[in-house]
């Protein structure tokens, strides 16, 4: 890792070929910094511009009818579906965050221990994780089928409930479904990173703990959840952010519904742009988005930055 | 009781915990196997059985011999393939210029791809799409294989980034004494060396291509050039579903990106590390 301590290395020995250094340096950049520039920088600009402009289907941009104006932060503002859409956002976010978190904990916790077959068992943990969304989403919507589905039965089963719940045609039921599918392919992610930091925990911490007469609940609350701490802090900003993106599960199982209360602001951005056709107005929801989104990577990249630079 | 006894109790205990937790885990993966394999050829039978009594492939059979299935494979394996023959070369580029040149222009390209990749892709496809509508490339796989390789550049080159990290650069000073250019000590020694992280950088670009949704929805109108997650997500807008067809489908989808997790899974840690590799 570089530090600044240590003289640039390459340009030792050929103080004469700096310029050269540098030219190395961007065109082994060049071909991603197009593309990107391409794909995203340039995309970027251009839902920024009309974001400010009353563009309702797929018009031309060099010649627009209205200058630009706040019309479409004004109306967005205004709006109560924005604002149910940002608060279902935040509690989309907060609650599979937690339930994420909480088997990623738990399940880290676990292969952390000794015991036959823990290869296998950690497999097997993480096997959601490079499950695609769409996947996931379709194995949910048919697990929570209303008359058919699995957990409907078991709930009846278990006399949990007294008569089937329909998942998809009330709000916290449809909300519960979509966030068990994306916590069950988000809780991977967690059981990774801290299972890596739980093994970077020295022995010796825990053997003299118990020298000292610690119980293991007091060890788990003195050593080992301060060890995590940090982890688990940019564990959940890193997902966070994955959730406040996450398009494909909500639109897959519930379309937003019922009646648009399972809207997040991703999910809204493209109904208002690609169902509506109010391409204008859907980009100033995507830049409010991408506000949140950008506050929440600058805590990321304050904690990067420390690390890899 | 002894101390061994006791060790032996606690053991027990712990595998039966962790046994109960994996199934309860890889339940949605189990269920949509059973339902696939559902002898009655039809899912909508009540109750469940948790356990089958018989199985039968043949929803398997009847996905496979229909056209548009295998069609949609061939798609989702061309985009694929030819997303990460375009990301993982310009990703390995950037990521060692990251690793090594930490000068002015290039630590902040680093930090743009950072950012990058936690932008809502929600937001990017409209303007996306116009763009793609302008150039006429929509409906086409090239466009997608863009995409696709765009918004994968930054997980990918931060991950190279990691892995030449750990790779000393006394190797490098050697071969630039011996007179070559940064480009053959790149060529020649570095990437020998960092083909284990190669692998991993290209196996996770193939999960991300393979799985990619909104660009694909968007960006591919005709259901003859649609990848597999639309076609999946078609069947259930039908009136009515064939969950035992649908699971087939989808478990047939997802075989080939757990066989990669398996290889991939002990780059993880590492790709991880460097910088958070979350789709």
């Amino acid at each position: 890792m570089y530090t600044d301590r240590k003289p640039p290395l390459l340009g030792r020995w050929k103080p004469g070929l700096k310029l050269s250094r540098r030219l190395t340096a961007y065109g082994f950049l060049a071909p991603a910094a197009i593309l990107v520039c391409l794909i995203i920088a340039y995309p970027l600009v251009v839902a920024a511009t009309i974001s400010f402009h009353d563009i309702r289907i797929f018009q031309s941009l060099s010649n627009l009818a209205d200058s630009a104006n706040l019309e479409n932060y004004r109306r967005l503002f205004a709006n109560d579906a924005f604002w149910r859409a940002l608060r279902t956002s935040l509690i989309y976010v907060v609650v599979t965050n937690a339930v994420a978190l909480f088997i990623g904990l738990s399940t880290a916790l676990l292969l952390n221990q000794r015991f036959p077959g823990r290869n296998v068992a950690r497999m097997l943990v993480m096997l959601p994780w490079p499950v695609p969304g769409v996947v996931a989403a379709l194995a949910f919507t048919w697990m929570f089928n209303t008359s058919f589905g699995v957990i409907n039965y078991l709930l009846l089963e278990l006399n949990l409930v007294n008569a089937p719940v329909a998942w998809f045609t009330s709000t916290i039921p449809a909300f519960i479904a979509v966030i068990a599918a994306t916590a069950w392919q988000g809780y991977p992610f967690f059981t990774i990173m801290l299972l890596a930091a739980l093994q970077a925990i020295p022995g010796e911490l825990y053997e003299a703990a118990s020298v000292d007469g610690a119980n293991s609940r007091q060890s788990f609350w003195r050593i080992t959840l301060p060890a995590l701490r940090p982890v688990i802090g940019i564990s959940v900003l890193i997902s966070s952010l994955w959730v406040l993106r996450n398009f494909d599960i909500i639109y897959v199982m519930t379309g937003g519904g019922p009646s648009r209360r399972t809207e997040t602001l991703a999910v809204q951005i493209y109904v208002e742009s690609f169902e509506y056709l109010k391409m204008g107005y859907a980009s100033s929801i995507g830049m409010v988005t991408l506000v949140i989104a950008l506050a929440l990577a600058f805590f990321y990249l304050r904690y990067i930055g420390k690390d890899f630079y | 009781m002894s101390a061994r006894s006791r060790r032996r109790v606690r053991t027990a205990l712990l595998t039966a915990v962790v046994a109960a937790v994996c199934m309860v885990l890889v339940f949605p993966v189990y269920w949509g196997f059973v339902t696939s394999v559902n002898i009655s050829g039809s899912s909508l039978a009540y109750p469940p059985e948790l356990i089958p009594s018989a199985i039968s492939f043949e929803s398997y059979r009847r996905i496979l011999s229909g056209g548009s299935v295998l069609r949609w494979f061939a798609n989702s394996g061309f985009v694929t393939l030819a997303t990460i023959l375009l990301a993982v070369p310009v990703a390995s580029l950037a990521g060692y210029s990251m690793s090594r040149f930490k000068f002015f222009g290039v630590r902040e390209a680093g930090g743009f791809l950072l950012v990058a990749r936690m932008l809502p892709s929600t937001l990017l496809i409209i303007p996306i799409y116009y763009l793609f509508a302008r150039a006429g490339m929509l409906n086409n796989h090239f466009a997608l294989v863009l995409a696709n390789t765009t918004f994968i550049l930054p997980f990918a080159s931060w991950m190279m980034k990691g892995f030449f990290d750990s790779i000393p650069r006394e190797l490098e000073e050697a071969a630039l004494i011996d007179g070559g250019n940064t480009l053959t000590a790149f060529w020649r020694i570095v990437i020998p060396i960092s083909l284990p992280g190669l692998a991993a950088t290209t196996i996770y670009c193939s999960i991300l291509s393979w799985g990619e949704f909104i660009f694909a929805k968007t960006l591919l109108t005709g259901s003859d050039k649609w990848t597999v997650p639309i076609g999946l997500t078609s069947f259930v807008q039908e009136y009515t579903v064939r969950w035992d067809e649908v699971m087939a489908a989808a478990l047939t989808f997802v075989v080939p990106v757990i066989l990669l997790f398996i290889v991939l899974e002990r780059y993880l840690v590492q790709g991880l590390g460097s910088g958070g590799v979350k789709g």
